[in-house]
């Protein structure tokens, strides 16, 4: 605490230092063109460093010089300079502003600013866009609106994990996660995978914790894209930076003194595509029917066959004796589509907002449940939301905000599948190929003695979906709280100084709980299964920093920021893991026989983390006219994950943003061009590795084996990472230049930007050959470079009294290279033999796998002597997930009180590595494979190990199922080219005039949808995938291992504020 | 100077405020490596030692018929993949530890644990070399001092692994100053492990018998020592608890047949055959090693379509000669034919599992249930891996008699290593409480029946050569659950020379004689060239190309 005291001194040494001189006292008041008095306007006094700002009725009170000139400016306004010719100045009116010229955006630090000064690319997503929709995670809500900014979700169900990368992942093995900034201060957005098993197997089933923001109480978005915008942020920011603002951390002032709005939506939550199943064939192999994994058998026939209940067996005769002797007609049943239900999204918000002379206060409560396709999967929320401010005197001003948010997630396990059950448990991983035949919605799922699951396999080895869906749950459920106290000192005119705290912690409970009587999974599961996590997270911010404006001269501004900024992150958890249930149905630890402390993988659920950072920084931004700023900022850094030696780093940002339109006369007032800007910016920054990542230590295992007697063997060795104390911070420099304008009496807007970002020292989670003695180690080396290109186009198209339409497209592509690499590749995100390579050369994150053997000398592809493809002994690159671009086009077209929205999101190419193609096509199961199965057939184009052409036939069931689907990976590669209807929204707001006469201010009513419709032209045509849901987040992409069907919604939301 | 002033306040603040990042270094969830101590080093060699054995046991037992080879040509078989586990485990846990402890115990008197940790890491480095030829070991090791070590040639570092023998036998003929505190093999018996040291010793000479003249008289010198694991008492085994889960401590083999609603092993054809319709009378081992889920299965599955589907090599051509087996064994034994590439049909319910020996499953007594029925009692796991069996050495002894000219009748060590593995595996069900009721247990009589068809064989056999066959046969028949030794005894003597072939031999190219590279070996380390083919022989392998199949 004493060297923080130190900073306040030291701050204050600093800045108070002015001295006032004998002058005369002019009044004044500053009015709107519409004559509202505008409150916070900044007036100076031309050449000194005096000045004010006006009060909440646009007056101000200044001492100057006797026939000073006074500058009057205010966000949005056009500048305007009055000559204190008298003590009192009267109404002084102030013009609107170019629009696009003067938008106002939060930028670092939560300071607003007017986007001609910046040297940077900001977008801004506005509450409009995010308010009153389907979806409570405003990462699907972002999707395709900010330029630059990429989302995938883990799958469609309720609270889905959230993946969000802004601009390109530039990081072999570093964090791609954005920091999030809300109201001003670190929130942490990210996913714990708190069983160890980060990302892959068990990854789909956790939330993200940006689930815990509130759309609905969201005023605005900023996205920080370059590291220009995020140097004040230091390291954090370098993945970009999200800013929020909330409504009720936003300050705002009513329109009145006291406004309430009530809004309440309902919508539907479907799936949004399943395959087209064949009605052709049904369960077997050879064309022969059976009880087979496969969809291989016969063809139904106008009259079906009837064949021996698969629940008329020995096992179940005792159980089940209506089934004894009992036959089934061998029929299409839609088992697939009839598992899933329609779930129902209600969104209940009320907010209130109220002012006084000095005070600001701004509430908001929603509660959303979220009720998801897939039995037994919802999402709900609680968010509890209050800020406020209040001038305590002239120069102190206090504000703070509390939010409070409590959300519960659950869904039957969703792990990862390869086509055929699930090691970690998926109640997808057996159902998207049943067999036409099997009629799972028809048949009893469990057994009704002993509760377990029974299904069609005589052996009874598959798990039955409906049973898995009931009985095999994760859920998670947090409580959090993050909120900040500010305080903001006016020490004089101009110069001011904040101090913020925040304070974001949480605690999540994890848990899963199988019921005994499974058969997926091994003895893990099986006798009943339950792991219990609990972890805590907290993220104190502290923010010191003073901002001093000045006008140097008439033509010359001054704005400088100074601070200091330190961030603890805690993390710690514990965790019971239990097996073997006594009685059914019953999950507590005390109802199980086995317990332990570690996850089914051998990982700790004991985990404790602390890091901690500090930075100092400042900014200087220097405005010549109105039309040229140069920013300079910096950044000294130390971070508590490396050795003394390594931990500090220092990093400089240089931006220039230059108005042609406001330089040259020419240009002032012209039709055309209504507005130029161009920037261009260098700047820096670094990422700091994970912590424990220098230092030894033993990796002690307890309870590592029980032998007959009974002793339980402990063990402890070198642990299999070798630590390595020089690891340095990867350094990342990026430069951006951009154009920004509006034309054509600002029908046409236009906003360009190009980086080129290169990340050196790469720290690599470097996996060694074992002869070494270690498995990995970590080391700096390698380089990522990413070129980009960010377009958004908007036009208007009609634009009068009653109608208004509007046309935003959005484009952006990135290019990585990954280079000096001294290994071949590295595998960072995957298994070690199928998963996202780094190679010196190639784009970052290209798919290795397993792959067809080519011939020397064609060149063509090799089957073995069955005709089925030969597999290389060695993986190789398969594929590349990198799309060539993205394109998003949204419409908006108004008339009178109707307002009609689209959005439309285009992916062209990137790969996708799609389990759920491969186990559709191999199993025979959709209209794909609906030819003639009699006739056999041989891969084409392909040759045989002496080099001659192939021309070894097999059955088309042989071909699909042991060489197509499960035999070799870079089968499985598909082009995930993807057009979606993401949005469409038609609403309707009540004339303002048919109000006036009731206590409503405002009454709207929306129809609208997400997830409309999609379409991946380039799998195979009944597959109906929808690429964006992945199996693999964090850093990898293109991965999906039967993660099931993505979710369409659609519903009517109401508004009513009073 | 106020500026001066600042600047020194924001430094004294800045430093004092990252001063205490150095406590946040230390991973907090883990003791410090100086907290480590022998015993806890002992215990992961002796753990990363039994998974190792279980890989490359395995892999042997796939190849030589035990279990079934899936998978249509030798090529594929094994994707490279498939090795990392066993090779980290060597390396990481096996050789890293062991070195990790060297000085410690050596300064703390502790002879026994590093005479156990020395046997099994020579006994680890034979088996690498055994199954990948050339490895790195000098360069091997040194962790980010060298992260690419190269090879080193196999017959150097089986001649090292020989000197690490001799150097455990010093080390356990010390009195240690402390005992260790867990020994999963022999329970901290020195003399036992003397005796096991030399046994490995003997058979990695024999191993390189065929091309190290020298050989010959350093096996007759242990053969006339005569300290070799001979008796029951000597058997080199890893020992398994019933521990389901938390942590798993049953042999792998139970876990994987006997839970879950089907088994999760295929048996070898081949081995069933063997042992049961090979000879005139059927090996009284059988009830032991196999355990039958239905005693006909033509009978289980009466609908035509269903049994198509559950067991569809019934409804093809053998595509063998005459004499050799295809598809089922008598009524009952099902398993798979040897590089049956078909997707697996339901038959977890139906084909045959482990039994008793060296599982600790069950015990066929006719039952013809299945093995998962509560009513069929088992040993829940507490099996062995029957690493050297004294057994292995009657019918090692044989072999060297046979092709050495080393001492000893060969009918009556073959003899000697028929009883001995009678006796182990007979008595096995009772040790891990298993019952054999009378009417199944074999008779002597039934034993002497047996030891007689072989040893009349020898007898009849006319060449060295036929003799050796049938030693190999025995010695197969004896190694049941040991992979290793039956694959290295193929490689090296070509017997037994009846093995059933690939089911599409035409194209299933030659024979396994030496794995490819594990992929983190090949991937990673650019000293280390993968194989083009897996026809390359390791050094003692001198036998013609494609002599086995």
């Amino acid at each position: 605490m004493r060297k923080r005291l130190f900073l306040v001194l030291g701050m204050l040494c600093f800045l108070i230092s002015q001295s006032i001189a004998q002058n005369i006292e002019v009044t004044g008041k500053v009015l709107d063109d519409k004559g509202t008095p505008i409150s916070g306007a900044s007036v100076n006094e031309s050449g000194s460093r005096r000045g004010t700002s006006t009060d909440a009725n646009g007056v101000f009170k200044l001492s100057v010089k006797p026939g000073a000139k006074l500058i009057i400016t205010s966000v949005g306004y056009d500048r305007r300079e009055v000559v204190a010719t008298s003590p009192q100045l009267g109404d002084i009116g102030l013009t609107l502003g170019n629009q696009a010229l003067n938008e106002v955006v939060v930028t670092a630090l939560g300071v607003k600013r007017e986007k001609k000064a910046l040297g940077y690319a900001v977008s801004t997503v506005d509450k409009k866009d995010l308010e009153l929709r389907p979806d409570g995670d405003v990462g699907h809500l972002l999707q395709g609106k900010a330029p630059g900014v990429n989302i995938s979700q883990s799958s469609g169900i309720s609270g889905a994990q959230t993946n969000i990368v802004v601009r390109a992942v530039s990081t072999i093995t570093g964090s791609s996660t954005p920091l999030f900034i809300v109201d001003g201060m670190v929130f942490d957005g990210g996913a714990n995978n708190p069983n160890g098993n980060s990302g892959f197997d068990y990854g789909n089933q956790t939330s993200s914790r940006f689930l815990d923001l509130d759309p609905n109480n969201i005023e605005s978005i900023s996205v920080l894209k370059g590291l220009s915008a995020s140097v004040l942020y230091g390291e954090n920011a370098r993945n970009g930076v999200i800013l929020v603002t909330t409504k009720t951390g936003s300050n705002r002032r009513p329109n009145k003194k006291m406004e309430v709005t009530v809004s309440q939506s309902l919508f539907v939550n479907k799936v949004a595509g399943l395959p087209d199943y064949t009605d052709k064939y049904g369960g077997g192999f050879d064309l022969a029917p059976s009880l087979a994994f496969s969809n291989w058998g016969a063809a139904f026939k106008a009259t079906p066959d009837s064949f021996n209940h698969p629940y008329s067996r020995a096992a179940l005769n005792a159980v089940l004796p209506e089934y004894v002797g009992k036959k089934y007609a061998y029929k299409p049943y839609n088992s697939v589509e009839n598992f899933f239900r329609t779930g129902l999204v209600k969104t209940t918000n009320v907010g209130m907002s109220a002012s006084g002379n000095n005070t600001t206060f701004n509430m908001s409560y929603t509660y959303m449940d979220d009720k998801g396709f897939l039995p037994n999967n919802y999402l709900r929320k609680n968010n509890f939301s209050m800020g406020g401010t209040a001038k305590l005197t002239n120069k102190l001003t206090m504000s703070g905000t509390f939010n409070y948010a409590a959300t519960d997630f659950k869904t039957p396990q969703i792990g990862t599948s390869s086509g055929s059950s699930s090691g970690t448990g998926s109640v997808y991983g057996d159902l998207m190929y049943t067999p036409r035949s099997i009629d799972l919605m028809g048949w009893p799922y469990k057994n009704p003695v002993t509760q377990g699951s029974i299904y069609y396999r005589a052996d009874n080895g598959m798990q039955n979906p409906r049973w898995t869906a009931e009985n095999a749950i994760n859920e998670q459920a947090s409580h959090r709280f993050f909120g900040n106290i500010n305080a903001t000192y006016e020490i004089m005119k101009g110069l001011s100084i904040a101090y913020k705290f925040g304070l974001d912690t949480y605690d999540e409970t994890q848990a899963l709980k199988i019921n005994k009587g499974g058969t997926s999974g091994g003895a893990t599961y099986i006798n009943g299964f339950y792991r219990t996590i609990a972890g805590t997270s907290r993220i104190l911010t502290h923010n010191l920093f003073a901002t001093y404006e000045t006008s140097l001269s008439s033509s010359f501004n001054l704005r400088t920021t100074v601070g200091a900024m330190s961030i603890d992150n805690y993390y710690s958890q514990a965790g019971t893991r239990s097996s073997n249930q006594l009685v059914f149905g019953l999950f507590d630890h005390s109802n199980f026989v086995t317990h332990d402390i570690v996850s089914e993988n051998g990982s700790d659920l004991d985990y404790k983390r602390a890091v901690k950072s500090f930075g100092l920084f400042g900014e200087a931004s220097l405005e010549y006219k109105n039309s040229l700023y140069l920013n300079l900022g910096a950044r000294q850094s130390w971070f508590s994950t490396l050795e003394k030696d390594n931990r500090k780093l220092f990093y400089p940002s240089v931006s220039v943003s230059f108005l042609p339109t406001s330089a040259i006369e020419a240009l002032k007032n012209s039709d055309v061009i209504n507005m130029l800007k161009i920037r261009a910016g260098y700047a820096t920054s670094a990422n700091f590795p994970s912590p424990y990542q220098t230092r030894p230590y033993l990796q002690s295992k307890t309870n590592a084996f029980v032998d007959a007697s009974g002793n339980v063997i402990n063990t402890g060795g070198i642990p299999n990472f070798s630590p390595n104390p020089n690891i340095r911070p990867e350094l990342l420099s990026e430069l951006e230049v951009g154009i920004e304008g509006s034309f054509i009496n600002r029908r046409l807007t236009l906003d360009l930007t190009l980086f080129n970002r290169s990340t050196k020292d790469q720290i690599l989670n470097k996996s060694l050959d074992p002869s070494t003695g270690y498995d990995q180690t970590v080391v700096n080396a390698g380089t990522v470079t990413n070129k980009g290109i960010e377009l958004g186009l908007g036009y208007t198209v009609v634009r009068n009294r009653n109608w208004n339409w509007q046309l935003q497209g959005n484009f952006n592509t990135y290019r990585s290279r990954v280079k000096d690499l001294t290994e071949d590749y590295i595998i960072y995100a995957g298994y070690s033999n199928l998963g996202n390579a780094a190679i010196n050369g190639k784009p970052l994150g290209v798919i290795m796998g397993s792959a067809i053997t080519r011939d020397d000398k064609s060149g063509k592809r090799v089957v073995d002597g069955n005709g089925y493809w030969l597999t290389d002994p060695d993986i190789k690159v398969i594929g590349d997930p990198n799309p060539d671009y993205k394109l998003t086009g949204i419409s908006t077209l108004s008339y009178k009180q109707f307002s009609f929205r689209m959005q439309w999101d285009f992916t062209k190419g990137g790969d996708l590595y799609s389990g759920t193609a491969s186990a559709l096509l191999a199993r025979g199961v959709t209209k794909d494979t609906e030819f003639d199965r009699a006739v056999p057939t041989y891969w084409k184009d392909a040759v045989k190990q002496d080099g001659t052409p192939n021309d070894i036939m097999q059955s088309a069931n042989n071909l699909y199922f042991s060489s197509l689907g499960f035999y070799v990976n870079e089968m499985n590669i598909f082009d995930a080219t993807l057009l979606r209807l993401r949005e469409a929204s038609l609403s309707y707001a009540l004339p303002a005039q048919m109000l006036d006469k009731t206590p409503f201010g405002a009454v709207s009513i929306t129809f609208s949808g997400q997830n409309l419709w999609y379409n991946a032209p380039n799998f195979p045509k009944h597959i109906h995938l929808d690429p964006e849901t992945s199996s693999l987040l964090g850093n990898g992409r293109g991965f999906e291992f039967i993660t099931g069907p993505s979710s369409r919604r659609y519903g009517a939301s109401i508004r009513v504020s009073f | 100077m106020k500026y001066f002033i600042i600047g020194a306040l924001i430094a004294i603040t800045a430093s004092s405020c990252v001063k205490e990042y150095d406590g946040l270094l230390e991973n907090p969830n883990y003791p410090s490596l100086s907290s480590a101590d022998p015993d806890l080093y002992l215990n992961d060699v002796q753990l990363g030692f039994k998974d190792f054995y279980s890989d490359a046991s395995d892999q042997g037992a796939l190849l030589t018929r035990q279990e079934t080879l899936f998978g249509i040509t030798y090529y594929n078989a094994f994707t490279p993949s498939s090795f990392d586990n066993e090779w980290s485990k060597a390396y990481t846990a096996v050789f890293k530890s062991t070195d990790a402890m060297i000085g410690p115990a050596t300064e703390a008197g502790l002879t026994t644990h590093l005479g156990i940790t020395k046997t099994l890491k020579a006994y680890t480095m034979i088996t690498l070399v055994d199954y990948f030829g050339n490895i790195p070991y000098s360069e091997a090791l040194k962790g980010a001092e060298n992260t690419t070590p190269a090879l080193d040639d196999a017959a150097t570092v089986y001649a090292t692994a020989i000197a690490l023998l001799d150097e455990a036998i010093t080390d356990f003929a010390t009195a240690p100053k402390k005992a260790p505190a867990n020994d999963l093999f022999y329970a901290g018996n020195r003399t036992k492990w003397t005796t096991a040291a030399k046994t490995i010793k003997l058979k990695a000479l024999m191993s390189t018998r065929l091309v190290d003249a020298t050989a010959k008289d350093k096996i007759a010198a242990l053969i006339t020592e005569n300290d070799l694991i001979d008796t029951e008492a000597e058997d080199f085994t890893f020992k398994f608890g019933t521990r389901a889960v938390s942590p798993d401590s049953r042999h792998p083999k139970f876990a994987s047949d006997y839970t879950g609603a089907g088994a999760g092993n295929t048996m070898g054809t081949y081995l069933m055959w063997s042992l049961y319709a090979e000879k005139s009378m059927i090996d009284p081992r059988i009830r032991f090693y196999l355990y039958r889920q239905s005693l006909d299965i033509v009978a289980a599955l009466p609908n035509v379509v269903d049994r198509q589907f559950t067991v569809p090599c019934l409804f093809r051509n053998s595509p063998y000669a005459a004499g050799v087996p295809h598809c089922m064994v008598g009524k009952a034994y099902l398993g798979r034919d040897h590089g049956n590439g078909e997707g697996s049909p339901p038959d977890g319910l139906l084909r045959t599992v482990f039994g008793v020996y060296p599982a600790a499953g069950a015990f066929d007594a006719d039952q013809g249930k299945n093995r998962a029925d509560a009513t069929v009692a088992n040993g829940r796991g507490a099996g062995i891996f029957p690493i050297w069996m004294s057994s292995f050495t009657e019918f090692l002894k044989a072999e060297a008699a046979l092709t050495l000219g080393t001492t000893g009748n060969v009918n009556t060590l073959v003899e000697s290593g028929i009883r001995k593995s009678f006796a182990k595996v007979f008595g096995f069900a009772t040790a891990v409480g298993v019952p054999v009721p009378e009417a199944f247990a074999p008779s002597q009589d039934t034993q002497d029946d047996y030891v007689d068809i072989v040893t009349n064989s020898l007898t009849a056999a006319t060449t060295a050569d036929a003799k050796l066959n049938i030693v190999m046969k025995e010695y197969y028949l004896a190694a049941f659950g040991n992979g290793i030794e039956t694959f290295n005894n193929y490689r090296r003597t070509g017997k037994p020379s009846n093995m059933q072939p690939m089911l599409d031999a035409s194209n299933a190219g030659s024979f396994i004689r030496s794995f490819f590279y594990p992929a983190a070996v090949a991937n990673l380390n650019p000293n280390v060239s993968q194989k083009t083919t897996t026809t390359v022989k390791v050094f003692w392998d001198n036998n013609p190309d494609n002599f086995i199949n």
